[in-house]
């Protein structure tokens, strides 16, 4: 343990020595966030101007109806001059144009669309006629009750945030990880480590120690942004215990790959390489059970998804998949085991005496 | 001069590492996005009618399950609940007892949507789901003459729409002048050091300016041939259609602008830094962040007003525009004080990387 | 019972697939002796290495350093044992104080020795001055110097460098010399493997040459120059000898081979067998130019180089 305490020292202190490298590695995570804070600000309220004819209470009550419709960000305008300009100058992306016989039988509401992407365009194009729909609810022969599951709904951006938590564990881990390791045959300095007198499984400990206070703080980084984006983990101490577990899991992974691999070129790649598609198919957007059965499938496999629930669990108290809580956190647990199982056996192959 | 463009142009077509750091940030990029755009699907919804047998009751089933925004179920009540309990569907649409009686007696009968709201995202598809299908139910005439009077007239900017994807791909196309200006001059100059051939440049009878120079327009050039690459592979996806001539000259007139601007900024971080190791990150972290503040992949529109104000400083969003006119829309408009912004940036990153080489080839 | 051997080697062998990296080696090495490995690329001298000191399991035979089985006993062994790298395998980021307070740490060194063995260790190495500076920052020299002042550190018994000083200039060279000298000086064993023959010369109690994985020779310099050294004569003509000429001196009793070079000849004479053999020829060959017109402007005649005992008994050069 001694040993292994020394190498992980040593390892910090490296880390240390080189602050661009360490800032890179550990902001990785962050530039994911920041990407995925553009999504949600492309994906979220479309910015349109609105020209009204007079303030008729129809014409007060359809503006209402667009705000209503969670599409729109309304800009009120006057003049049909403004709401053009409005698009030049990238300000709207719509300008919608109500006549002043609005609700009558056969009124016309136009507008145009800076059609950029069939995307944006199509978000306009629903978002219209649902608000006219809002517009006449009083007086349809149907109406509706919507019963919510839980009191409040999490912003997109505070749910994927959770994914995001996640995935930085898993690319931080393994980056971390695999490049302690790898860096040590690049330099050749494996031999200083083979050649003293202390068992292999304490350079693992001592690797893996050093991996998981460096992913450590890139996860800490993550969690300060999040704070920052106004997610609230309602259960600490869950929160931390998960993020603890999968850290073990992808820094023991992570040092078993660097041990595999020996250069930090192909940690990178696969490190990536791993994280990206587990993110995509880990249900960042909803319950896995929501999307392609394969994909569900393929995601039960890697602890990833019962991660996000649990941290899903842990921000929000919501349950996002359909294995047991007590189940999800044994896998989580079992995969804890076999990530050190496979860091210290990778690690003992490659440095076995042959 | 020509002598040196040429060598630093053949080293970088033999260094797929260069070329590899150049192509695997915006690659892996475009990767996100199409995953991220093929992930927005239609939600897993049941109904439950316990209005069997009502007309109008099987007319709202039949256009829920029409309805292309959700995957629809019938269900019975239990099935239902077991389903939604154990989140194999998102939302449950209850039709009650009597409801086509209720409906024909102008009852206004009222439907039960009971919606998993995880996050807004989704909840906001469900809540938009319910009255769409209730439009098209109405539409039908199955509840009587349509309350609705109002139509829409739309017109488009543009003539066509093009897709999700090619859009974000020009974002990305941005992405990549960039960082390959930055990596290719950059790198070709810290190559200079690394390998100490520094000194053999410096005792040559070569102007430093000309050196310089010479990493510049290699870089730009090697650019300008990755970024031709892309574009040619887009459009033989289907992705894009061929431009016409002029567009084709404005987009590879951004393109080099651009990747100058790169090169510059590049030449200027390799004095400062003078090692690939420290170079490479720095770069491709720079150049994701120009990406991510000029709003990258998406419209100007949707970003908060102190975003669009930095992304009205950040040349990345003049190509952009410009590569969205020539690439996208087919168009020419507004791209000329696109190029002149470009120019204005290209000259600026010269003005910079070209004082701060000299200086730090100068000891 | 008789005192354990610094390392003895039995019968060992190393196969990886088909191929037999070491191929049946016997050899023992005394304490306190400077012992050189000497071969090419190839020949199964790092892979002998690498068995001696516990990172490869032999195929067959044993290894034991001071009697201790390296791969059985691993952490003994490893404590018995400094290493000089090749490639020096420092941490460049690190200081050269941090580096010997890592190596302190891992070999288990009482925290209140560390300091002063790292100091004394710094000195030793002439880095005192340098000890808080970056590894990445020394030349060639200093790095090979701290290596060296490292596996020094745990005070072994056995110290094996590595090819001390490839790619290291003259002047760093002799430097290092005085401190594998200073090793024996002060009674540790030297187990060294080099490319340069003067290297093992100058240093080694004794040198075995393997090739192909096998032993060659195992002796003092000294004997192995005699053994199997040929003298050289060199001479240098007023002009280019005719062909009659170097016919009638290839022809002589003690000439082994003949080579020239415009004006210049190269006799190797026969080898040193007994006595006074080839010094014999030198007469006969300078009557034979004189016989047939040619004049001495230069004479030299020298002992055999290892290189040239090397060549003599592999049949191939040190660094080919």
């Amino acid at each position: 343990m001694r040993a292994a305490w020394a190498i992980a020292r040593n390892d910090l202190v490296q880390l240390l020595a080189q602050p661009v490298a360490a800032i890179v590695t550990i902001a990785v995570p962050i530039n994911f966030l920041i990407l995925f804070v553009l999504f949600a600000v492309g994906g979220g309220v479309v910015p349109v101007t609105v020209q009204t004819a007079g303030s008729s209470p129809a014409t007060q009550a359809f503006v209402q109806a667009l705000r209503d419709s969670s599409t729109f960000d309304v800009h009120p305008v006057s003049t049909a001059a403004q709401g053009a300009q409005a698009i030049a100058a990238q300000n709207s992306v719509a300008a919608i144009t109500l006549p002043p016989d609005l609700g009558a039988p056969r009124s016309t509401v136009r507008v145009t669309i800076d059609n950029l992407n069939s995307d944006f365009a199509d978000d306009i194009r629903r978002g219209l006629p649902l608000a006219v729909t809002q517009f006449y609810r009083a007086a349809l022969p149907v109406q509706w009750r919507e019963v919510d599951s839980y009191p409040t709904t999490a912003s997109f951006l505070g749910f994927i945030a959770v994914s995001i938590q996640t995935v930085a564990l898993l690319i931080g881990g393994l980056l971390q990880g695999g490049l302690g390791v790898a860096r040590e045959w690049e330099s050749g300095t494996i031999k200083e480590l083979l050649l003293a007198p202390v068992p292999g499984w304490s350079v693992v400990v001592g690797k893996l120690l050093a991996a998981f206070l460096g992913a450590l703080a890139g996860a800490l980084l993550v969690l300060v942004a999040l704070l920052l984006l106004g997610v609230r983990p309602t259960a600490w101490a869950e929160y931390a215990g998960v993020l603890v577990l999968v850290l073990l899991v992808f820094a023991s992974i992570g040092v078993g790959l660097g041990s595999a691999l020996r250069t930090r070129q192909t940690v990178f790649p696969l490190a990536f390489g791993a994280g990206l598609p587990l993110f995509f198919i880990s249900g960042p957007f909803g319950a896995i059970t929501w999307g392609t059965p394969a994909a569900a499938w393929v995601a039960r496999i890697f602890p990833v998804v019962y991660a996000n629930a649990a941290f899903q669990h842990a921000a929000y108290g919501i349950w996002t998949l359909d294995t047991s809580v007590g189940a999800s956190w044994g896998i989580l647990a079992a995969w804890t085991f076999v990530g050190l199982l496979a860091g210290v056996g990778l690690y003992r192959r490659a440095t076995a005496a042959r | 001069m020509w002598a040196l463009i040429k060598k630093d142009l053949a080293v970088w077509i033999r260094s797929p590492a260069i070329m590899a750091v150049t192509l695997l940030p915006p690659l892996a990029l475009l990767l996100v996005l199409a995953l991220q755009a093929v992930a927005v699907t239609s939600e897993p919804v049941a109904v439950v009618n316990q209005d069997t047998g009502g007309r109008a009751a099987a007319t709202l089933v039949q256009t829920a399950e029409a309805f292309d925004g959700f995957r629809t179920q019938l269900l019975s009540p239990q099935a239902a609940q077991a389903a939604f309990a154990d989140l194999q569907v998102a939302a449950v649409l209850t039709i009650p007892r009597g409801f086509s009686a209720d409906l024909a007696a102008g009852r206004r009968p009222a439907l039960v949507w009971a919606v998993r709201n995880f996050n807004a995202d989704s909840t906001n598809d469900l809540r938009r789901g319910l009255p769409d299908v209730v439009t098209s139910f109405l539409a039908t005439g199955a509840a009587g003459a349509d309350p609705i009077g109002i139509t829409i007239r739309e017109q488009d900017v543009h003539p066509h729409d093009v897709g999700l994807v090619a859009f974000q791909m020009v974002g990305m196309l941005a992405m990549l002048m960039l960082l390959a200006g930055l990596i290719n001059a950059g790198l070709a100059a810290v190559k200079e050091w690394e390998t100490g051939s520094v000194k053999e440049l410096l005792i040559s009878p070569v102007s430093p300016l000309s050196l310089i120079a010479g990493k510049v327009v290699a870089g730009v050039v090697a650019a300008d041939i990755a970024g031709i690459v892309v574009t040619g592979v887009t459009i033989a996806a289907g992705l894009l259609t061929p431009p016409t001539l002029p567009q084709a000259l404005i987009a590879l007139a951004a393109m080099t602008l651009l990747a100058t601007f790169g090169a510059g900024v590049g030449v200027a971080l390799a004095a400062a830094l003078r090692s690939a190791d420290r170079m490479n990150p720095v770069a491709i972290n720079a150049s994701f962040y120009l990406f991510f503040l000029s709003g990258g992949v998406v419209a100007l529109a949707y970003l908060p007003p102190w975003l669009r104000g930095i992304a009205r400083v950040i040349p990345n969003t003049y190509a952009v525009a410009a590569f969205r006119q020539a690439l996208l829309y087919g168009s020419t408009a507004g791209t000329a004080t696109d190029l002149l912004w470009l120019a204005v940036a290209a000259a600026a990153g010269l003005l910079v990387g070209i004082p701060a080489l000299r200086r730090g080839l100068a000891h | 019972m008789s005192e354990a051997a610094a390392i003895e080697v039995r019968g060992l062998v190393k196969r990886f697939g088909k191929f037999t990296a070491v191929d049946g080696l016997d050899f023992r090495v005394e304490r306190g002796e400077i012992f050189g490995l000497l071969g090419p690329n190839g020949s199964g001298k790092t892979t002998t290495v690498n068995m001696i000191s516990g990172l490869s399991a032999p195929t067959a035979g044993s290894v034991a350093i001071l009697g201790v089985d390296p791969l059985r006993q691993a952490q003994a062994a490893r404590r018995l044992l400094g290493v000089v790298p090749q490639e020096t395998a420092l941490y460049e980021e690190l200081t050269a104080e941090r580096n010997l307070l890592f190596h302190a740490e891992l070999f288990g060194i009482p925290a209140r020795e560390r300091a002063g063995r790292v100091s004394a260790m710094l000195e030793l190495a002439q880095l005192t001055d340098r000890a808080r500076s970056r590894v990445g920052t020394f030349s060639g020299g200093m790095k090979r110097r701290l290596a060296i002042a490292r596996a020094l550190l745990h005070r072994p018994s056995l110290v094996y460098l590595d090819e001390p000083t490839l790619g290291v200039d003259v002047q760093a060279r002799r430097v290092i010399w005085d401190y594998i000298l200073a090793m024996k000086a002060e009674g540790r064993t030297v187990l060294l493997t080099t490319n340069y023959l003067e290297e093992g010369e100058r240093l080694c109690d004794r040198m075995a040459i393997i090739d192909h994985g096998r032993l060659v020779a195992l002796d003092t310099p000294a004997a192995l120059k005699a053994r199997f050294g040929s003298s050289i004569l060199e001479l240098e003509l007023q002009a280019p000898p005719a062909a009659d000429l170097l016919a009638a001196i290839g022809a002589l009793a003690g000439v082994r081979e003949l080579g020239a070079d415009g004006e210049r000849l190269r006799v190797t004479l026969a080898a040193a067998g007994g006595g006074d053999a080839p010094a014999a020829a030198v007469p006969r060959v300078l009557a034979e130019v004189s016989r047939l017109g040619g004049a001495v402007r230069h004479l030299n005649l020298r002992e055999p180089s290892l290189d040239e005992v090397f060549l003599g008994l592999t049949g191939r050069g040190l660094r080919d």
